[in-house]
């Protein structure tokens, strides 16, 4: 966010959250009653927990194997043995989608994780110890913002190779730049707070001040960015695995089920629609959750494209 | 200002070096051997031996660094495998087609997104409204590859509206001049051709503008409400202005601001969803080239025109923050603050 203004200024982002968000304990039990208050995030979790639920019981839920493959029924329109029909391979489509939304869901998380735990703890000790340090991390997470995720992914892939793993790696790095100027940026504001000096005072470590004190107060934004980039994440590996640089054959993924498709518009179509519905619901899922608790905690962060 | 325009040119060109090199990191500590993978598959032993010494391997890893900066400072990028040509050429030959459809796609953006996003907040609650928020924050994740696919099938394929893909018809013969298709069509004389440019150009275009379009009119529509409420809004009413003309002299005009703020996540978008669209599209431009590279693991490519991107973005996006500054004297404080 190098060209931030006015209204995403970040420093009065921070002290609204703080104001919003309080106590530890009253914190908890606030969570709660927004989420019951708020249809958007009711709908959302229904989605994503309806997605994650299908893709764990996937085995329990359909007789066919995602990678089997069964030349006798290559290609076959949706039926009542196929719902949504067979792909090239004669695999049942469905089975894979339902498959598809372990894979999806599940690296869309570690992603996300893999990001924000290392951007964060690097924004809370670059924001706490300020100084050079602080300078010279800082101009390290610029350059790395000056790489879009999908470039990073190319100039890894470019060294090892295509797979799930090294892309979901490219796709950590990209976003630890987001919640490093994230948690800088709150940790700058929190620390100048009396309770920190208290502690201080009282010949508390800085380790200690750090996740006891300041991380627990720099949650709500956390939570929020963390929840609307899933939805990105997932888009990201679906885009790489579409263009053959992520999940490789026979991985039923969502984006490299449609890889190659556009030959099939002619003869499929059926094999072009499920898993970019499946993506979209997905995303849409994330999102509202992600734009229900925003709304809720901290209405200020609304310019913020995660 | 100038003072501040120099501190931002001065920070971009040490980001643009941190860039170049966080480049040279990252391809040589990923566990992997470059000479290998930069090789083309089924090497025999010597080639492979050939590109490591090119590369530099052999070395000790500070002068494979020197040599490496030496060679980015002098615009060379190394030779693409696949054409032979030097991989700059290959790159500036294709980068008007992608400036072609990124820039039509940002037309389109601004064309239909701000409108939009003017009425549903001056109708704030009504039907519109509700319509317009509720299609964006589905359109918004759509991932633009898919959306690729889908207007080719629906507008292409089963009602043939549009071709389905290229930038002209195969038989269609052009001089290329600037490489803009669009501009030299006009240079030679042909505005049919520039039709069917334009008619070529219509649905990646609005493919790749899909996503960012819901983005900018939510944005639009939140960031006008924020300033209708605004004391000097209530004072030009006062006044006895026309509605009209309070939203749109007081109102847009200052509404416009947090747009240009975004305006490098916007770059990014354009960016990479410019790579996927050109996939699907057959679009010859720089994400094709790309792409083509990969299958045939011509690495040198991938890596150069990554680097190229990477700076292109540093670049544009330092320029848009002096922009930005000269434009709008808060900005500048904000950012001089925070420097």
């Amino acid at each position: 966010m190098s060209s931030s203004s006015g209204t995403q200024d970040p420093d009065s982002t921070a002290a609204a959250v703080i104001v919003l968000t309080g106590a530890r304990g009253r914190r908890m039990r606030g969570i709660g009653a927004i989420v019951r208050s708020s249809g958007t995030i009711q709908v959302g979790l229904v989605i994503v927990l309806t997605l994650l639920g299908l893709g764990l019981l996937a085995p329990f839920l359909t007789p066919y194997s995602p990678t089997q493959i069964d030349l006798a029924n290559v290609l076959q329109p949706p039926s009542p043995a196929h719902l949504i029909g067979t792909d090239e391979l004669g695999r049942d489509q469905l089975t894979r989608l339902l498959y598809g939304a372990r894979v999806s869901m599940v690296m869309g998380f570690v992603g996300v994780f893999i990001a924000a735990s290392i951007g964060a703890a690097i924004g809370l000790i670059a924001g706490y110890f300020a100084g050079i340090l602080d300078d010279a991390v800082m101009r390290v997470m610029d350059a790395i913002l000056a790489f879009p995720a999908l470039l990073l992914a190319l100039l890894v892939v470019s060294v090892v190779g295509p797979g799930l793993v090294q892309v979901l790696i490219a796709f950590g790095i990209a976003g630890v730049p987001f919640y490093a100027r994230l948690m800088r940026t709150m940790v700058l504001s929190i620390r100048t707070r009396e309770y920190v000096a208290a502690a201080e005072a009282l010949g508390a470590s800085p380790f200690r001040i750090i996740f006891l004190h300041i991380l627990p107060n720099a949650m709500a934004p956390l939570i929020i960015t963390t929840t609307l980039a899933m939805g990105l994440v997932i888009v990201g590996l679906a885009s790489l695995g579409f263009i053959g640089l992520g999940a490789q054959p026979p991985t039923p993924e969502w984006g490299a089920m449609l890889s190659g498709s556009q030959a099939r518009f002619f003869t499929a179509p059926w094999l072009l629609l499920s898993p970019g519905l499946a993506i979209v619901l997905a995303v849409l899922g994330y999102s509202l959750v992600g734009d229900g608790l925003r709304d809720a905690l901290d209405p200020r962060l609304r310019y913020l494209r995660v | 200002m100038l003072r501040f325009s120099l501190q931002r040119v001065a920070s971009a060109l040490l980001t643009a070096f941190v860039v170049v090199s966080a480049t040279f990191f990252i391809v040589r500590l990923v566990p992997g051997d470059p000479a290998t993978a930069m090789a083309p598959p089924n090497a025999r032993p010597a080639q492979i031996e050939r590109v490591r010494e090119y590369l530099g391997l052999d070395r000790p890893l500070h002068e494979q660094y020197a040599l490496y900066l030496q060679r980015v400072a002098a615009l060379d990028l190394g030779t693409s495998i696949r054409t032979n040509q030097p991989v700059l050429s290959d790159l500036t030959a294709r980068i008007p087609a992608s400036i072609e459809l990124g820039a039509a796609a940002f037309v389109l953006e601004i064309l239909i997104a701000i409108p939009i996003g003017i009425l549903a907040a001056v109708r704030r609650g009504s039907r519109l409204d509700l319509l317009t928020r509720l299609t964006s924050s589905t359109v918004v994740g759509l991932p633009v590859f898919w959306v690729s696919l889908m207007f080719i099938w629906i507008f292409a394929f089963l009602m043939g509206l549009f071709p389905l893909g290229g930038r002209l018809d195969l038989q269609t013969d052009l001089e290329s001049v600037t490489g803009f298709v669009l501009i030299d069509s006009l240079l030679a004389g042909r505005p049919d051709i520039t039709l069917e440019g334009l008619h070529h150009l219509a649905l990646p275009a609005l493919a790749l503008a899909l996503p960012s379009i819901a983005f900018w009119t939510r944005l639009m529509r939140g960031s006008l409400l924020e300033v209708l409420g605004e004391e000097y809004v209530r004072t030009a009413r006062a006044k006895g202005l026309k509605w009209r003309t309070v939203v749109m002299r007081h109102g847009v005009r200052n509404a416009m601001n947090p747009m240009v703020t975004v305006f490098g996540f916007e770059l990014v978008a354009l960016l990479t969803g410019a790579l996927l669209v050109e996939i699907v599209f057959a679009w010859p431009g720089v994400g094709n080239y790309i792409f083509g590279s990969l299958q045939v693991r011509d690495y040198p490519v991938v890596q150069g025109s990554v680097i190229i991107i990477a700076l292109l973005y540093v670049g544009v996006n330092s320029l848009v923050d002096i922009a930005q500054a000269r434009l709008d004297p808060r900005v500048l404080a904000s950012m001089q603050r925070r420097t």
